[in-house]
């Protein structure tokens, strides 16, 4: 069982009465807010189609919010000098598909540090021993199982030693021991690290092992559904949250 | 048969067994029996002994278009595996609401929609271009060292591959524009200006816009393949989290490629077409070699041969930036890479035409050329 940290004064993600979606007239979730402290792994949770990939696309400032504010590290996107204070890891990996995963690692540090050829290649080689691809370093991605991707593509957001990390779906599409072993590196990275993680998922597997705290969104009424420790929205006295995490369907 | 429709004033009884092999039939004898209009008609599955879930979907269709005409009509009578197929197929459910016709829009209300379309679509490849222009400050300032590692590749796909369809291409254009002027200049005895036909027409238009289709078709179709390609593995989207300039990584680079490749193509291209023009001049005029490169050096200036390498650096920059552009702007899976190639190569054609006529009067305008 997970403990949430103590909240600290200054959170490092947050986001004001956000509105997200494609069609003002119809946002897919509005007016949501929500604070992510130092340290947390915190969830955002929905069904599929209720807008997290969206929301999650709209924290990292790869879609424009249709209203509302996010401030990351107290400074707004726009605001942010130099590289991105946080790192990405795609729901497919997005890994550069001409490079090997040795290139994949190095490629920001080689952008945005000017760290000699041989340092670098000794940093990407600690990435993926931290994430457990050390013996695949000159494979390319194409060569690289599903879960191996996700891996390498943590690796590759860990480069720039970001203190906030963004994961869409880690564990979906694989197996469930793989899920596991994902799910158990996270932690293990975050609580190593002291990285902050926001994660995006509808696996409950994840949500009751490693998230701290999480929010729920909700298409239907466009809305966050609710939020708290995942236990509390276990109980919630709402029976749409409630079936959510017992898999119960909408129509029961 | 194994089934049987009939109708009564209020009803249209469906017995039998009604399977999807029928269907066409079924239909037919289903919307013939609807025909005559009554305030009610129910279709009546009482003596339905089995049938298929298409064909209760077609059942629940007629419902909701006779529903939609004014009349009442329910599934009544259905018992057993049938019910469960009409509940599953929502014949129990009530008929959904007529489909309202979209308002129809005035010549001038459509007018206008037209024009705010065709502006929007305007606007983005302005806006493209505007990110490209305010990138070359930025790559100036602090150039990225992965960005031009890849240039010398760049230039070698575009160019060095392309040569040998360029040379051939070029050679045969040559060799056939000659060719087919060959009776003309006999007729007048000007076999000797086989040479200024081809040397002029070939180094000012026909070679760099010869090149130019080459490699709109080789390397502006493969740009937007492959930026279309990252586009939907997010691999994009990727390189922004990461704070870097997409169109300083990925644009700038190609736009130089070309920029060199398609104006060094374009030299050998003349080189090739008037070869392909001299072979017929000796062979079919018979003007000697040593005529023929004669008045080649006579016909073509300095500047003719520059003005093609002038306009094929233009059709360059041209090529990768829609190539780029439409790669970047690709959505949907592998059909929208698909569609921005097709896009890319259709557009390109399109502007290094305009192009070039543009910059032939300009070039006339400003007496750079005879």
């Amino acid at each position: 069982m997970t403990t949430a940290p103590t909240p600290r004064a200054a959170p490092i993600l947050e986001a004001r009465d956000l509105a997200i979606g494609w069609n003002p007239e119809r946002p897919l979730v509005e007016h949501a807010s929500f604070a992510v402290q130092r340290g947390e792994i915190f969830g955002i949770l929905g069904r599929s189609a209720s807008g997290k990939s969206t929301m999650l696309r709209a924290l990292v400032g790869l879609a424009q919010p249709l209203a509302g504010e996010i401030r990351i590290l107290g400074r707004t996107p726009e605001e942010l000098p130099g590289p991105p204070p946080f790192g990405v890891m795609f729901q497919h990996g997005a890994l550069f598909g001409s490079q090997s995963l040795g290139q994949n690692v190095a490629f920001p540090l080689e952008t945005w540090t000017d760290l000699p050829g041989d340092a670098i290649e000794a940093i990407a080689r600690a990435k993926l021993r931290l994430v457990g691809l050390e013996g695949s370093r000159d494979k390319l991605p194409s060569e690289l199982s599903g879960g191996m991707r996700k891996r390498a593509a943590i690796a590759r957001a860990l480069a720039l030693e970001p203190p906030l990390l963004f994961l869409d779906e880690p564990s979906s599409g694989l197996d469930p021991i793989t899920s596991a072993e994902i799910d158990r590196m996270i932690q293990t990275l975050a609580r190593a690290l002291g990285l902050t993680v926001i994660l995006v998922t509808h696996e409950l597997g994840s949500i009751q092992s490693i998230v701290d705290r999480c929010i729920l969104l909700d298409s239907d009424s466009s809305s966050v559904l609710a939020a708290g420790a995942p236990h509390q929205l276990a109980d919630s006295d709402n029976p749409r949250v409630r079936h959510f995490f017992e898999r119960v369907p909408e129509a029961s | 048969m194994t089934w049987h429709i009939a109708r009564d004033d209020d009803r249209i009884t469906v017995a039998g067994e009604l399977r999807i092999r029928d269907g066409r039939e079924i239909w037919k004898t289903l919307t013939a029996a609807a025909k005559r209009t009554a305030p009610k008609i129910d279709l009546d599955l009482a003596r339905t002994s089995a049938l298929d879930g298409t064909i209760m979907a077609l059942l629940v269709q007629l419902r909701n278009e006779l529903h939609a005409r004014g009349t009442r009509c329910e599934i009544v009578g259905a018992t057993g595996a049938v019910a469960s197929l009409v509940q599953l197929y929502g014949g129990t459910e009530p008929a959904p609401a007529p489909r309202m016709r979209p308002p129809r829009h005035s010549v001038i209300e459509r007018l206008g929609a037209a024009t705010a379309h065709f502006l929007e679509r305007s606007r983005e490849p302005a806006v493209f271009f505007g990110d490209v222009l305010s990138a070359i400050p930025d790559m100036l300032r602090r150039p990225a060292r992965r960005s031009w590692r890849g240039l010398p590749l760049l230039i070698a796909r575009a160019g060095a591959d392309g040569m040998p369809i360029v040379v051939l291409l070029n050679f045969l254009v040559g060799f056939l524009f000659v060719f087919q002027s060959t009776p003309l200049l006999e007729m007048y005895g000007a076999n000797i200006w086989a040479a200024d036909l081809i040397g002029i027409a070939g180094t000012r238009e026909l070679a760099p816009l010869i090149t130019a289709v080459i490699v709109s078709g080789r390397s502006g179709a493969a740009f937007a393949a492959q930026l279309g390609t990252m586009r939907v593995t997010e691999e994009i989207d990727a390189l922004r989290t990461l704070g870097i300039s997409p169109v300083q990584y990925l644009v700038l680079p190609r736009i130089v490629a070309l920029a060199i490749a398609a104006p060094l193509l374009t030299l050998v291209a003349d080189v090739a077409m008037i070869t392909g023009g001299f072979i017929v001049g000796i062979s079919d005029l018979g003007v000697t070699p040593r005529g023929y490169l004669a008045e080649l050096r006579l016909a073509v200036l300095p500047w003719d041969v520059w003005s093609g390498v002038v306009k094929s650096s233009v059709f360059g920059i041209t090529i990768a930036t829609i190539g780029c552009r439409q790669g970047l702007a690709t959505s949907g899976a592998a059909a929208g890479v698909g569609r921005s190639t097709t896009e890319t190569v259709v557009r390109c054609l399109f502007a290094i035409v305009v192009l070039d006529v543009l910059m032939t009067m300009l070039f006339r305008g400003v007496g750079a050329v005879r």
